[in-house]
């Protein structure tokens, strides 16, 4: 009778014009539509990588430090160096800027350097970072020996260290990591918004379709029939984000970071988790049968914006303010899980994300099965 | 010899403030085609939905197979079938598709499934249809489709709740051959309608309902002896003077006499031969008469006697 139910369902999703369209051409469609943007952008960050920057030097000991960061920021051995410095006076500085020849200007008065900028671009934030970056280390270094080379230079190099990490993650930032969370809420979403599950579960209660009416009184177990028709869904859902995964991958040739079979896990897991959110909405009481396609709809995509599907920084904002929300929110768990497995060499955060991923959705599937399970009700 | 087979108690069932059944009891025994007769939102389809235990109700006691039906009342589902008023079938799977689909609910077993599955499908004769979408299907081809679905594993006890409502006449007809043809093969058939002729022509045991309530059962004889009439003759006739109408109430058995839009209606309660009767009368009087027509009482005159309304609206 499971095998019944279960190619009966499937036979139903694959047939319903909808759940086609938004389980596998919609994020096809969105991904596609990711790509041309973030493309086109891109290549118009290409000339970011190099910041043009004026120096204005004290012509003080004190410059020696900055200068060696300044320059090791611009060393040619770099494929790509990250500033190109111009030394000059304030009133040349003054002028380079007003030409737009120069981002900013960095002024050094007793061995601290000033930021002056005009804009408030990626590269205006770089080089406030690296500025940043120098001053939290140079209050380090005023407690420590300056007659002593070696911790200078150790510390010198810590300083360099830091901001060569800024100048990668700034570096790709510009092309494409910033661009590849976007890619994992689309991921997320395609688990998520399950049109199947939500109609599964409806079609099985005798209050919101005449075929539940049928299936109520059929000598088929509710449990039975409540699992087939799960599991039709999720074939689908899976089915949906792993052609989603193949086209990003291959055809787009998107780098997700991470290992594919990894990534693919995840998507399993969350089309698990997006199935069990359909049919947990398709079990509510009460609400009616196009409420509930809202409600799915609403659902997922909301889950999605706070995880960054349509403003990437939504996401850092959660995770900064409302961390609990990040953690119990399946689109972010779905992206966190993606971008832990770019991110880190560990597994840890992967696997909490997958733990909440899964805890979540039996959960909700046992819920959904309790309020199904009832037979009798009040009104048809 | 004939076993109850659904026994209702003073069932009564709110829907908040509406009293969709007031203390409604009825008998069904085995064997019978089972009319349920009433307009609509007389309750029939909460009746059937209380019986099915889909719905709950607020108070009386209802047994079915002589027991209460629970969730797990396999025993008692896999003997009824339910050929629902709203067409209960996926528009996403043919006509084979749904009918091996919804038996497939009860019979395990693949062959045997296959064999009901056939069976059905000749039943309501859409042999020609097996690979249409419901979609395309017209409105009868779609009835008949929804009973296949409710008989195809073969139930003993079978709700049909309207099952010609929109149909035309050709398809009405064939329904109502499959119904008897059910009966004959040994079903217990409950059957609602809002049509009189329906219920008068194949019922073997009609209940009235109106308003939630049940208002007379019995076979369709014994319900057309509750009323006063027994008999209308209509006679179309130009003039009438009122000597001649009260000369005309006199008549033995006439109870009651109208006139207008030169028809004259004389309403019997009893008698045999008041067609010959008042036709002498006329000619002893000379008096020049168009057609006439003899009429039986129907449900509807049972109806309307009983509750002051018609039937139909
Ligand atoms: N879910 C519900 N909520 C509130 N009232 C309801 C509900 N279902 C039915 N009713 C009311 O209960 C009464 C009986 O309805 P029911 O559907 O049983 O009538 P019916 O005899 O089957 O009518 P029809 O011939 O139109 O099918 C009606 O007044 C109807 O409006
Ligand atoms: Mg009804």
């Amino acid at each position: 009778m499971f095998f019944h139910v279960f190619k009966y369902g499937l036979k139903i999703n694959f047939r319903v014009k909808e759940i086609v369209f938004w389980a596998f051409i919609f994020p096809i469609i969105l991904g596609t539509c990711f790509y041309a943007a973030f493309s086109s952008i891109s290549t118009s960050t290409e000339s970011f990588n190099t910041i043009n920057v004026a120096i204005v030097l004290e012509n003080s000991d004190s410059d020696i430090y900055f200068k060696e960061i300044a320059d090791s920021l611009s060393d040619d051995e770099n494929d790509l160096p990250l500033l190109n410095p111009t030394y000059c006076s304030s009133i040349e500085a003054g002028q380079l800027l007003e030409k737009e020849e120069v981002t900013g200007i960095i002024t050094l008065s007793g061995g601290i350097p000033s930021l002056m900028i005009s804009g408030d671009g990626i590269n205006e934030s770089i080089l406030k970072e690296i500025l940043n970056k120098y001053l939290q280390s140079v209050s380090m270094l005023s407690d420590i020996d300056v007659n002593d080379t070696a911790s200078l230079s150790k510390v010198l190099s810590a300083i360099n260290n830091d901001i060569s990490y800024i100048k990668e993650l700034k570096l790709t930032d510009g092309n494409t990591d910033v661009f590849t969370n976007y890619y994992y809420s689309l991921i997320a979403m395609c688990c998520l918004m399950c049109f199947s599950g939500t109609m599964g579960s409806m079609s099985i209660k005798a209050n919101l379709s005449s075929v539940g009416i049928r299936k109520n009184l059929s000598t088929t177990r509710k449990s039975v029939i409540i699992l087939g028709t799960f599991m039709s869904s999720y074939i689908i859902q899976a089915i949906a984000s792993i052609i989603l995964i193949i086209y990003l991958n291959y055809v787009l040739k998107v780098n997700l970071g991470g290992s594919l079979p990894l990534i693919t896990l995840t998507a399993l897991v969350g089309s698990f988790a997006g199935v069990s959110t359909g049919t947990f909405i398709g079990a509510l009481p009460k609400l009616s049968e196009s409420l509930k396609i809202a409600l799915n709809i609403i659902v997922s995509l909301f889950s999605c914006f706070l995880s960054g599907l349509m403003i990437g920084d939504i996401k850092y904002i959660i995770q900064d303010n409302l961390p609990l929300l990040d953690l119990l929110n399946p689109a972010a768990a779905i992206s966190n899980a993606l971008y832990s497995l770019n991110i880190y060499d560990t597994y840890n955060k992967f696997i909490q994300s997958i733990s909440v991923l899964t805890i979540y959705s039996i959960v909700l599937i046992f819920t959904s099965y309790l309020m199904t399970r009832r037979e009798t009700y009040a009104s048809l | 010899m004939s076993e109850s087979i659904i026994k209702i108690e003073k069932l009564v069932k709110r829907y908040k403030e509406l009293i969709a059944l007031d203390h409604l009891s009825l008998d069904v025994t085995e064997g019978e085609i089972f009319g349920l007769l009433g307009p609509n939102g007389s309750g029939k389809t909460t009746t059937i939905n209380c019986i099915l235990s889909l719905l709950t109700f607020d108070k009386g006691s209802i047994k079915v197979f002589g027991k209460e039906m629970k969730p797990d009342s396999y025993d008692i589902k896999q003997k009824i079938g339910v050929v629902t008023q709203n067409v209960a079938v996926y528009n996403e799977l043919t006509v084979y598709e749904n009918i091996d689909y919804f038996c497939g609910l009860y019979v395990k077993d693949k062959s045997l499934r296959k064999k009901y599955v056939d069976e059905a499908i000749e039943f309501v004769d859409l042999r020609q249809f097996t690979k249409f979408y419901p979609k395309k299907l017209s409105g009868g081809l779609l009835r008949r489709l929804n009973i296949a679905c409710g008989i195809a594993h073969k139930p003993t006890l079978i709700f049909m709740d309207e099952p010609t409502v929109a149909v035309d006449p050709q398809s009405r007809n064939k329904i109502l051959e499959n119904i008897l043809e059910l009966n004959r093969n040994g079903a217990t058939i409950i059957y609602t309608s809002h049509y009189m002729e329906e219920v008068e022509q194949i019922c073997t045991q009609i209940s009235i309902m109106d308003k939630g309530k049940m208002i007379a059962t019995g076979t369709k004889n014994e319900l057309l002896k509750m009323i006063k009439n027994s008999e209308t003759i209509t006679i179309e006739i130009l003039n009438i003077n009122e000597e001649t109408l009260s000369n005309l109430k006199n008549l033995p058995h006439v109870y009651d006499v109208k006139y207008n839009n030169n028809q004259l209606k004389l309403y019997y309660s009893g008698g045999k031969h008041n067609l010959v009767r008042v036709l002498d009368y006329f000619k002893k009087e000379n008096i020049d008469i168009g057609r006439v027509y003899s009429e039986l009482p129907t449900l509807n005159d049972v109806f309307l006697e009983i509750t002051g309304k018609e039937l139909r609206d």
